[in-house]
């Protein structure tokens, strides 16, 4: 009996087969949802984690973009003040007034002689403004005892390892000696108001974290700072940012500006970008896996239903038809194993993103700018994709039982 | 320093005048004579410190200094106002440094001693060494040469003890002034370290003394160091107060 | 079926089910299904395929890290003079081991050590007559025992090595750069010698060294030990006396025994190279976590592939279960049929993957991977440079191999209550 020849409602269809055996699918959707609660997850915390890195370092080291006097970078190792961007302070109000910037901060960063008790010991002095380093630096997530310095007031956060060898404590009081912007000596006694710990061994144990204004007197700064750094609202717009900041810049710096956006300052961009196309790899691979554990179970799901299907070839449904009910299926279950997956992912990347996932306990790493504390980031944009990746590889791995419930003889089926 | 190798000294000046254009000194009265000349019983300086840097730019400073022997010395510097305040204090072998808004003295020692003094060419640790040429050294004549128009002896000096800063030294002696005009510095090895060049010298009082002094370290040509005296008088009457921690950080 | 089976049939099925015949069970049960069996193993293979990858990875990265650790800076001990690690960072020359070669000698002697090694580190400036940089020194003994315990001439990226006799230079990469030097150059070296007088000498630099250890690589250079020693009027002294253990030698004993032959020195301690190195074997704990996290979820996925084929043959076999449940076989017996069927799928699966890793692993472990062309000069935080080797460790492939079946098994367990908990009755009804 030959039927004209209609399209058939192939997701209707496959959305109440799928639903016919609960059992069935939820075994076909399982390998599904675990592959993409992974994808999700996975990439969340990879993503987590190379953002991390490049995150503290764009916030404690290279900013979005920077700015420096001409010469300091390639003397970077003796920190030498004379090389200093003057009037730091007021280029910074200037640049955070352009588009883009989200804000422009003075820093000051030079070697120290600390004196306390008795020895003394080389010491990395950093001059911050605390206060808007609230949400870059993050002085405050340093603070291991005791309280941050105030603006004005000669205080300094000493790493734990640093005041530890010098033997000082919360409210002790430091002798700093360092070489000024004009090359003479320079110093300030300091209070102790609190001890960092910063996670990496190689800043506890030399830093001293003190209010951009008393820095800037101690190296007789005047307004001035060793650097500037800009942030954007993204890393990703650093390039145009740093042309919009070396326009203004450009002339203002006398003896010559450095203006140089995070990309350009360390090989980290390329890093992410081979991380992410590993990343890649290993999806597929993830995939793949879960696509095999479909094959298995659609197969027998397809065996289960020979009579089904002998029965269709016999009303006429076409072979290419039965593969496409089949591959259809496929897809949809796997579409909702994809989501069942991408919400559990999504849950606990989100739950993660939020609570972080402590290192420190294991802690310090050496000498890379990594934050002890790695918060997924989830992006919906993965979530999404899970879902339409899982239903993709499900209804690919359908096609081998959909062949095979296409080849089954309408009289071999009904025998059964 | 004591007034008897003061008056040894002279008495050698003296006896070696009277015998003009006869024997020639030894290598170790030179030295004598250098030492008898050049240390002093007590002094009081004003003097400007000149660093030059290799990008052109200047950094001039100027101080005032209490000097007793060759162990005490006391260093405050008026201009410019930045530096302004800013003391030294040494005691034998140890040293304080004290800035005006630090409000405390520190001790220089271990990392420090390294550093060059108020960043110039001088040491920390060249300051806290002041050798006596004659009983620190051993010498020899190299040669006899002339600088400037003037007479000299050039001097071969090699320590006597192991813990010198400077193992060897070449330096000319103007025989008639007892006045180095030259010095030159070396590692153990003879390699140079330091080159001295002393110029303007002006008679003080009994003795001659160069108003100008400038100092090249070999290994670096980051900077160069002039000194020069501005004003200088001897056999002052110096408080001993003045060589201590409290005038150091008080100034009183 | 009713009960007219002659006894001897029930005698043979009832009662306990010997593990023999369980195996037998399992493994033609996998036969009769081939395609599924090998789809799931497939699915296994993959999982252990990463796996071994990336524990090969980590362990090899880990040994490499350690190697060169120990290799240029560490050995496996130190023996150093009272009061000098406390010091170490002033590189205190007055703090010295005065009578070396007795202690070389009592070392040496201590079963596990393999060779001993003297060096001067000392604290020094490099300058090349326009700028002075400070940095660390480094005498090393080439003839006497230096390239027993150390591998630095391994790490030489351009030029030579030193030699005992002739006063040379190795300058690490990072430093070398600053003055812009190549073997062929001369650098003076400045250092005041133990008593305090300035010395300098004006040396050829004969090769620049890159261990991947910024330590070295920036910030110091080596001079061969007589050098050292006549420049800082050391005599026979030295600052510290390397050690380095025996191939089999177990480490922790080892050092034990050093400390112990020593222990009648007074002026004498002895540092393992784990307490020198404490940084970085935290560091590598660290690593290990986030290995372990990403690692987990590959397992994760094979572990459900493997519970998902056991449960398919559960409901599949629903209708053999229960004849087998008639004929008296307790669902224990049951259990572990399937049981044994998802540990045997793991095995099989386990043994492919990690015989592809095996193949995959023998270049890796060899040629190695080149991280530069990579990632470029990036600080990986592993003191590794450039290249980096998987390890090829049997134990590793075996342990992994049998711990996936053992998951596998695991994995089936619920499956395999599922398949009991059937009744009879129901089962042999079903379609």
């Amino acid at each position: 009996m030959s039927e004209p020849h209609r399209r058939l409602p192939l997701l209707r269809l496959a959305w109440r087969n799928a639903h016919r055996s609960v059992r069935r699918t939820a075994l076909t959707a399982s390998a599904v949802t675990v592959a993409a609660a992974a994808l999700v997850f996975g990439q969340a915390y990879v993503r987590g984690t190379l953002g991390n890195m490049v995150d503290t370092y764009a916030r404690t080291e290279s900013g979005h973009v920077r700015v420096r006097r001409e010469g300091f970078t390639t003397r970077e190792r003796s920190l030498p003040t004379h090389l200093s961007v003057p009037g730091a302070a007021a280029l910074a109000r200037e640049l955070s007034g352009l588009p883009g910037v989200r804000a422009a901060l003075p820093r000051v960063r030079a070697f120290a002689l600390v004196d306390g008790a008795g020895a003394n010991r080389p010491g990395l002095l950093l001059g911050l403004d605390l206060a808007l380093e609230r949400d870059y630096w993050r002085p405050q997530a340093m603070v291991a005892s005791g309280r941050l310095p105030l603006a004005g007031r000669a205080e300094v956060l000493a790493g734990e390892g640093i005041a530890r060898r010098l033997g000082v404590g919360v409210g002790d009081s430091l002798t700093l000696l360092v070489q000024t912007a004009h090359r003479s000596l320079g110093g300030l006694r300091l209070v102790v108001t609190g001890l960092g710990r910063s996670g990496m061994p190689f800043l506890d144990n030399a830093m001293l974290i003190v209010p951009l204004d008393q820095a800037q007197g101690m190296l007789d700064l005047e307004g001035g700072a060793t650097e500037l750094l800009v942030y954007g609202a993204d890393a990703g717009e650093a390039d145009a940012l740093a042309g919009a900041v070396r326009r203004v810049v450009e002339n203002r710096i006398s003896g010559g500006a450095e203006v140089r956006s995070w990309r350009e300052q360390s090989q980290l961009m390329r890093l992410m970008a081979s991380a992410g196309a590993a990343m890649g790899v290993v999806w597929a691979l993830m995939l793949l896996m879960a696509g095999l554990v479909v094959v298995n179970t659609m197969l027998m799901a397809v065996m289960e239903r020979t009579r089904e299907f002998g029965t269709q070839a016999a009303l006429g449904m076409r072979r290419g038809d039965v593969v496409r009910l089949v591959v259809a299926e496929g897809a949809v279950i796997g579409a909702l194993g994809g989501a069942v997956g991408a919400a559990v992912g999504s849950a606990v990347a989100l739950y993660l993103g939020r609570v972080g996932i402590d290192f420190s306990g294991f802690a310090r790493a050496i000498a890379l700018p990594f934050d002890p504390i790695v918060y997924p980031a989830w992006s919906w944009a993965d979530a999404l994709g899970s879902v339409v990746l899982g239903s993709a590889a499900a209804g690919l791995a359908a096609l081998v039982p959909g062949w095979r419930a296409a080849r089954l003889q309408p009289a071999e089926a009904l025998r059964t | 320093m004591t007034s008897t190798r003061m008056t040894v000294g002279l008495v050698a000046l003296a006896l070696a005048c009277a015998r003009a254009g006869s024997a020639q000194v030894t290598a170790r009265e030179v030295l004598e004579r250098l030492d008898a000349n050049m240390t002093i019983r007590t002094v009081r300086m004003r003097a400007e410190l000149i660093v030059h840097y290799r990008g052109g730019d200047d950094r001039t400073m100027t101080f005032e200094s209490w000097e007793r022997g060759t162990d005490q010395s006391f260093l405050e510097f008026t201009s410019p106002a930045r530096d302004a305040g800013s003391r030294f204090l040494r005691q034998g072998d140890a040293m304080w440094i004290y800035l005006p808004r630090v409000g405390k003295s520190v001790r220089i020692q271990g990392h420090m001693l390294r550093q060059g003094f108020m960043g110039s060419d001088f040491s920390y640790g060249d300051a806290s060494e002041n050798p006596s040429m004659a009983n620190d050294y051993d010498a020899v004549i190299e040669r006899r040469d002339t600088v400037d128009g003037r007479q000299v002896v050039v001097l071969s000096l090699t320590a006597r003890r192991p813990n010198l800063s400077y193992s060897r030294r070449r330096t000319w002696v103007d025989t008639e002034r007892w006045v180095p005009l030259r010095e030159e510095l070396f590692a153990a090895s003879g390699r140079l370290l330091k080159t001295m060049t002393l110029s303007d010298v002006r008679r003080l009082a009994d003795r001659w003394y160069p108003f100008r002094i400038e100092l090249d370290d070999a290994l670096q040509t980051e900077t160069t160091t002039t000194f020069r005296v501005l004003e200088m008088r001897l056999g002052v009457a110096v408080p001993s107060e003045v060589f201590t921690l409290r005038y150091l950080e008080s100034g009183r | 079926m009713s009960g007219e089976i002659p006894p001897v049939v029930t005698e043979r099925v009832v009662g306990r089910v010997g593990a023999a015949l369980t195996a037998r069970l399992a493994w033609r049960n996998l036969r009769r299904n081939r395609r599924r069996t090998w789809i799931t193993a497939t699915t296994v293979a993959l999982a252990v395929l990463m796996l071994q990858l990336q524990v090969s990875t980590t362990i090899g990265i880990e040994r490499q890290s350690m190697d060169n650790l120990i290799g240029y800076q560490t050995g496996h001990a130190k023996v150093l003079a009272a009061g000098y690690f406390a010091e170490r960072e002033e590189l205190p020359l007055d703090r010295a081991l005065t009578h070396v070669e007795s202690l070389r000698r009592r070392v040496e002697a201590v079963p596990g050590v393999a060779a001993t090694a003297a060096r001067v580190v000392f604290a020094a400036q490099l300058s090349d007559g326009r700028d002075q940089v400070p940095c660390t020194g480094i005498g090393i003994d080439v003839a006497g025992g230096e390239t027993d315990v150390f591998r630095i001439q391994q790490a030489i990226t351009v030029g030579v090595f030193l030699k005992a006799d002739e006063p040379g230079l190795l300058v690490g990469g990072g430093l070398a750069e600053l003055f812009g030097v190549q073997p062929g150059g001369w650098l003076t070296v400045v250092a005041k010698t133990r008593h305090g007088a300035y010395e300098a000498l004006e040396l050829p630099v004969v090769g620049l060294v890159g261990t991947g250890n910024p330590d070295i690589d920036r910030m110091s250079f080596f001079v061969p030990i007589g050098t050292a020693r006549r420049m800082l009027l050391m005599d026979g002294a030295a600052t510290e006396i390397s050690v380095r253990f025996g191939r089999g030698a177990r480490e922790g004993a080892t050092l034990g025994r050093v400390r112990g032959a020593l222990a009648a020195e007074t002026g004498v301690e002895v540092q393992g190279w784990r307490d020198l190195e404490q940084e970085f074997l935290v560091f590598a704990q660290l690593e290990r976590v986030a290995h372990g996290i990403f690692v987990a979820i590959f397992v994760l996925l094979g572990v459900v592939g493997v519970a998902n084929t056991v449960l398919l043959a559960a409901f599949e076999r629903t209708r053999e279960i229960g004849m087998l449940m008639a004929l008296g076989m307790r669902g224990t017996g049951i259990q572990r049929v399937f049981i044994l069927e998802g540990a045997l799928l793991g095995l099989v699966g386990a043994g492919v993957g990690s015989l592809l890793a095996l193949v995959l692993m023998v270049p890796y472990a060899t040629i190695g991977l080149d991280l530069s062309a990579l990632y470029g000069e990036v600080d990986i935080g592993y003191p590794v440079k450039d290249r980096i080797y998987g390890a090829l460790s049997a134990g590793a492939l075996g342990v992994v191999w049998l711990l996936t079946a053992a998951l596998s098994a695991v994995a089936s367990l619920y499956p395999a209550l599922r398949a009991s908990r059937q009744r009879p009755a129901e089962a042999l009804r079903h379609v």
